[in-house]
């Protein structure tokens, strides 16, 4: 069997081949640059060219990118595209109904949101890490999570000072409360109303879905709490000196998860763990559920918090290599990405076997 | 030990001397008329008299005044303060760490803020409740019943005449996030330098040297917790007046179909017998009070009514939760725990008798006494 893999920038990508291959396909890679997501013609074009010299049985992705989707419908080969980024944008595309498509969220309650799109080839997956021992770079501390896309929406200058100043309190005080996501409930019809006027989204294909209008404000919120922790985070690591930035893993390696994610585990802070980084995590309900805290994984509820605990575990070497060889263990059991790349190869022959 | 009690008009202050004297303590109970005026020199002076006069050795108050603790170090007397109410402005004087004062908070949280700050004289004792209370035999008035302030007229934020729209968009930004989040008292922390620079602009609050609380703690306590609590009352009431009849005990009015304004109740016999009377009390503890019990959770529990509060997380460590008193954690749960206990009326009325046990076992005035007694009498015997 051939796979192709559609290289689009995200770090799983070569984890994912090299499982390919283990399970003896031949996997080919396509790295064309891709100038738009949703209409970039000569990329379709090639795209579809290479499916059909190589020979592709599928072709794989991850994330969903439309002109692939677009390719894998002309040559009727299945499009797996697993998504474990913190975007779901290009879901709305009109491209997620295509019948060769099986897509794979690493977020649940996202994959209930488009199931209906297209049922029987949406699936929530979580993502899957390999286990493979990395080097570290001793005595420094850095973040986990990379290419980090936000926020997509911006408010209109022309908007109120009242709804700039409301809409900063809002993120502000979401910002310090962990494992309870009350934006939804805060924002009254009228305030929606008025913030639906004022919140632009520039990236959306001219074939996009709707997006609901609380949807788009949660969204919008989120991304800016999760682009404010991450810096504020990063200035206390920073602040300490020893912040590395960059391949490698650190002594101490920061989870910031983004406030989107509710129901899923993030990918980069399994692959810091399955290679033996020690992990600490701003609390997620998903994240507290997987894994034993304080044994496994560590967690931190606020800032004064998270600077505590790196200065406590840089110091305590052996308490730190406990848990991150139980975090490990606990990442080789559950999240073994052989696991998922199986669990993908059953849900598309079942789902063409239909 | 000689007691003089000074009591201004407050609540329970015949519990307290009554438990004082069965307890031996020799009390002389002094009314004022109104709360003390600090700079009332002529009272000082009358005071400073008599306690040298009749020898008193312990002077006690409900809440805290700063003009008493410096009476008493003059006076070389102890201070007993139980505290009450919250926020209380007076507990940010610098006479708070006066080495005479015994002050009670029953909000753990704060109690252990001021233990941080190095103020030795603050120790924490949850509210108690009143026993014997006489089962009313009436029979129930009403289904729903809130009995409290809704801070329309007593919260400072409404007074501010201007601030920038920006600013006052952040500042209600932060109070409609404060009203869902129950357990976490955030507000202080939302307040930056850069925000209240910018706020003082607008607003003069000035204490004085007397004074050591930051503006932060002013401004979200005096002004920002106590609007919190009108929009929240407010917002709950009006929730859940369109499904029941909620009588509404308050010194001001909520003008909404289904809502029946009672006027105040006074404090005492009367207000026991509206918890009473009422299948569900509501209760709504202020947000500045961060993890303590009310006294209004206490005096419907000690009158056998069943209580229906927000959450706090001392709760857990003195009531049953589910078993002597219920929680709501969101204006949703409220709703439907209010339906499922109107309808379930024998499992509320375990509850409320539950309730009204822990009060008596737990939470009454002797224990509290004795227990603030024991700590005052220990320190009488060190600096013996």
């Amino acid at each position: 069997m051939r796979a192709v893999i559609c290289k689009v920038g995200q770090r799983m990508e070569t984890a994912v081949a090299e499982e390919l291959r283990r399970e003896a396909l031949e996997v080919g890679e396509f790295a064309r640059i891709l100038k738009d997501k949703d209409y970039d013609v000569e990329y379709i074009q090639a795209l579809s060219d290479y499916i059909k010299e190589y020979g592709a049985d599928m072709v794989w992705s991850m994330e969903y990118i439309p002109v692939i989707s677009r390719a894998c419908l002309v040559e009727k080969v299945p499009y797996v595209a697993w998504i474990i980024g913190e975007s779901w944008n290009t879901l709305y595309s009109s491209t997620i109904q295509n019948p060769w498509n099986f897509v794979f969220v690493a977020e649940g309650h996202i994959a209930e949101r488009f199931w209906k799109k297209n049922p029987g080839h949406i699936f929530y997956l979580p993502p899957g890490a390999k286990a493979d021992v990395l080097s570290e770079v001793p005595g420094t501390v850095g973040l986990c999570n990379w290419n980090m896309e936000y926020p997509v929406y911006y408010m209109k200058e022309d908007c109120s000072e009242y709804m700039k100043g409301y809409v900063r309190g809002l993120i502000e005080a979401q910002q310090r409360v962990y494992g309870y996501h009350f934006l939804p409930n805060l924002i009254t019809k009228k305030r929606k109303t008025e913030l639906g006027k004022i919140l632009l989204e520039p990236m959306r294909g001219k074939d996009y879905y709707q997006k609901n209008l609380q949807v788009r404000i949660d969204d919008f919120l989120c991304d800016t709490i999760t682009r404010n922790e991450r810096e504020e985070a990063v200035q206390i690591m920073k602040d300490m000196e020893i912040f590395h930035e960059g391949d490698g893993l650190c002594t101490v390696n920061v989870n910031v998860a983004s406030r989107k994610c509710r129901t899923g585990i993030p990918y980069d802070m399994l692959r810091v763990m399955g290679a033996g980084g020690f992990v600490i995590t701003n609390y997620q309900d998903k994240i507290a559920s997987s894994f034993v805290i304080g044994e496994e994984i560590v967690v931190y509820e606020d800032m004064k918090e998270l600077q505590d605990k790196i200065e406590y575990y840089l110091e305590h070497e052996e308490e730190r290599k406990q848990i991150a060889i139980r975090g490990r263990r606990r990442v080789k059991e559950d999240f073994s990405l052989q696991q998922r790349v199986g669990d993908v190869f059953y849900a598309v022959t079942e789902g063409l076997r239909r | 030990m000689k007691i003089l009690f000074l009591e201004w008009p407050c609540y329970g202050a015949e519990n307290w001397i009554r438990e004082l004297e069965n307890q031996g303590y020799e009390v002389t109970h002094m009314k004022v008329p109104h709360m003390l005026d600090e700079d009332d020199m002529v009272f000082q002076n009358r005071l400073v008299e008599r306690i040298k006069d009749k020898g008193y050795e312990l002077l006690c108050t409900f809440n805290f005044l700063p003009m008493l603790s410096i009476i008493a170090r003059n006076t070389n007397i102890r201070y007993l303060s139980w505290v009450y109410d919250s926020p209380l402005l007076t507990m940010y004087s610098v006479e708070v760490g006066s080495p005479n004062n015994y002050i009670f908070l029953f909000d753990r949280r704060q109690y252990e803020e001021f233990r941080d700050k190095g103020i030795q004289t603050v120790h924490y004792l949850p509210l108690a409740g009143v026993t014997g209370i006489e089962k009313d035999s009436t029979g129930y008035s009403s289904e729903v019943t809130f009995v409290g302030a809704l801070y329309q007229t007593y919260n400072l934020f409404d007074e501010i005449k201007y601030l920038p729209d920006r600013l006052k968009g952040y500042l209600e930004g932060i109070m409609e996030a404060q009203r869902r989040v129950y357990g976490y008292y955030m507000l202080p922390e939302l307040l930056s330098e850069e925000l209240l620079g910018e706020i003082l602009k607008y607003i003069k609050m000035d204490l004085g040297d007397q004074y050591w609380a930051s503006y932060r703690d002013i401004f979200a306590s005096q002004f920002l917790a106590k609007k919190t609590a009108n929009l929240e009352r407010e917002s709950m009431l009006r929730y859940l007046a369109q499904y029941f009849r909620i009588y509404l005990y308050s010194n001001e009015r909520l003008e909404v179909p289904n809502i029946i304004n009672c006027g105040t109740v006074p404090y005492g016999a009367e207000m026991y017998k509206v918890f009473q009377r009422s299948k569900i009390n509501i209760n709504s503890t202020l947000r500045c009070i961060q993890t303590g019990i009310n006294l209004r959770t206490m005096d419907i529990l000690s009158a056998g009514g069943f209580c229906l509060t927000n959450y706090q997380e001392e709760l857990s460590s003195h009531f049953v939760i589910g078993k002597e008193l219920e929680v709501y954690e969101s204006e949703l749960d409220l709703l439907e725990k209010t339906a499922y206990y109107l309808e379930h009326e024998e499992e509320r009325e375990e509850i409320a008798r539950n309730g009204k046990k822990r009060i008596e076992e737990s939470h009454t005035y002797p224990m509290r006494v004795k227990e603030m007694m024991d700590i005052v009498c220990r320190g009488f015997a060190k600096s013996n």
